[in-house]
């Protein structure tokens, strides 16, 4: 049994990527994501036993992300003053080698800040799927089975997310 | 023009969103590589994690002792004995039940008796008492007369607790509310070497004078009425 559970445990570690890059979707920062993606894996581990059909298991991982990192987004919703880490050598970022500014480094930066906060601000529905799509990179199909919804609502919601991004970023909100 | 607008609004918007792909795409790469380059502690920290709660949180000795000091163990354990000990002596006996009260049946009976006198008073169309009920197992006294009357008054006491509702009772109980009554087995006869009847409000109506009455008067009957109708008992 125990080597059933490790077996199955191990296939699902094959995802940490995947998880990781949909934590980093709805936290702040990379080690924000990277708590999150071990809370993750905790909870799947704790409700193995849950998983009936191995067959989705990927879409049972996911759902578990989606979930913990709601989770986490809500209690930083209650509590505002939580810590936040800017110190960007607390927060060690491995970047390609670049040929540009430091100027247009620095753009770069607060451009990526202006589409955090614009994908905070969105409903969670649409939020969701946004942070599944554009950050999992994950296909209709795997969106529909993990949030148990059509694909007809995945598109129309995705789009949704689309617009109240680009409107929120053109606005440049820019939440501190 | 309006479409055109359109179009417009949908390729610039189609344009921005390309641009926001590429940041987004920008920071999934960095973090990634990031991720991937500490992967392995990223596996040790979970495994340890894991193995935490597989076997559950640590308790320290000292904090497992502190509980089950001398400390603390004899006041819990003198107040457990105190608690047994105060429950057994302030215990309240379980009444018994069916218990006979004597205060509360010649209450009972009085009530039934004027319920019964006021209902005999009426005239309103009987039903006849079966004359040919059977004596029921009547107490044997010294006269054939006193063994009557305890039986017509087993009779209307039956049907009149019934519809007053009061506590059934029994023909044990029965006989000695007879017998306190009209006090045929007390002292005071012994006494006065005949029976004694216990004195009873003047304005009762004296229940021995009035069935003999009733039956002179063949009014039986409404005594019947008096258990058959229910309404006029009630009310």
């Amino acid at each position: 049994m125990k080597n059933k559970v490790s077996h199955m445990f191990e296939e699902l570690l094959s995802f940490k990527t995947i998880v990781f890059r949909i934590c980093l979707g709805f936290s702040r920062n990379l080690l924000e994501a990277e708590d999150l993606t071990q809370d993750v894996y905790l909870k799947a581990y704790v409700n193995l036993d849950s998983l009936r059909d191995p067959g989705v298991k990927k879409e049972w991982l996911f759902r578990i992300a989606r979930n913990t990192c709601l989770d986490h987004v809500k209690k930083q919703a209650r509590n505002p003053l939580a810590l936040r880490d800017n110190h960007k050598e607390d927060n060690p970022v491995f970047h390609p080698p670049d040929h540009r500014t430091p100027e247009s480094l620095a753009l770069r930066d607060e451009e990526q800040a202006q589409v955090k906060a614009a994908i905070a601000r969105l409903p969670r529905k649409q939020r969701e799927v946004f942070v599944l799509k554009e950050y999992g990179d994950l296909s209709y199909r795997e969106i529909a089975a993990t949030l148990d919804i059509r694909e007809g609502t995945v598109m129309s919601r995705l789009n949704r997310a689309r617009q109240a991004v680009v409107k929120a970023v053109k606005q440049k909100v820019y939440h501190d | 023009m309006t479409e055109n607008m359109n179009e417009n609004m949908n390729e610039n918007m189609t344009d921005k969103f390309d641009e926001i792909k590429k940041v987004i795409g920008e920071e999934k790469e960095g973090a990634i590589q990031t991720f991937e380059a500490n992967q392995e502690e990223f596996k040790q920290r979970l495994f340890q994690k894991i193995d935490e709660l597989n076997t559950g949180p640590t308790v320290q000795p000292e904090q497992r002792r502190k509980w089950f000091s001398p400390f603390y163990m004899v006041p819990a354990a003198t107040a457990i004995i105190l608690v047994i000990s105060l429950t057994l002596v302030f215990k309240q006996p379980v009444p018994q039940q069916n218990k006979h009260n004597k205060r509360r049946d010649v209450d009972a009976l009085k009530q039934i008796f004027r319920k019964a006198a006021l209902a005999l008073e009426g005239d309103s169309a009987l039903d006849p008492l079966p004359m040919d009920r059977p004596m029921d197992s009547v107490p044997k006294y010294d006269s054939p007369e006193k063994n009557r009357l305890y039986n017509d008054l087993a009779w209307l006491l039956e049907g009149g607790f019934y519809k007053t509702g009061a506590p059934e009772f029994n023909r044990e109980n029965l006989r000695k509310i007879f017998e306190n009554l009209f006090c045929l087995n007390c002292k005071q006869r012994d006494a006065a070497q005949e029976p004694v009847l216990l004195p009873l409000d003047p304005n009762e109506i004296n229940l021995e004078e009035r069935i003999k009455h009733l039956k002179k008067k063949k009014m039986k009957k409404k005594i019947g009425a008096y258990f058959l109708n229910k309404k006029q008992i009630i009310s």
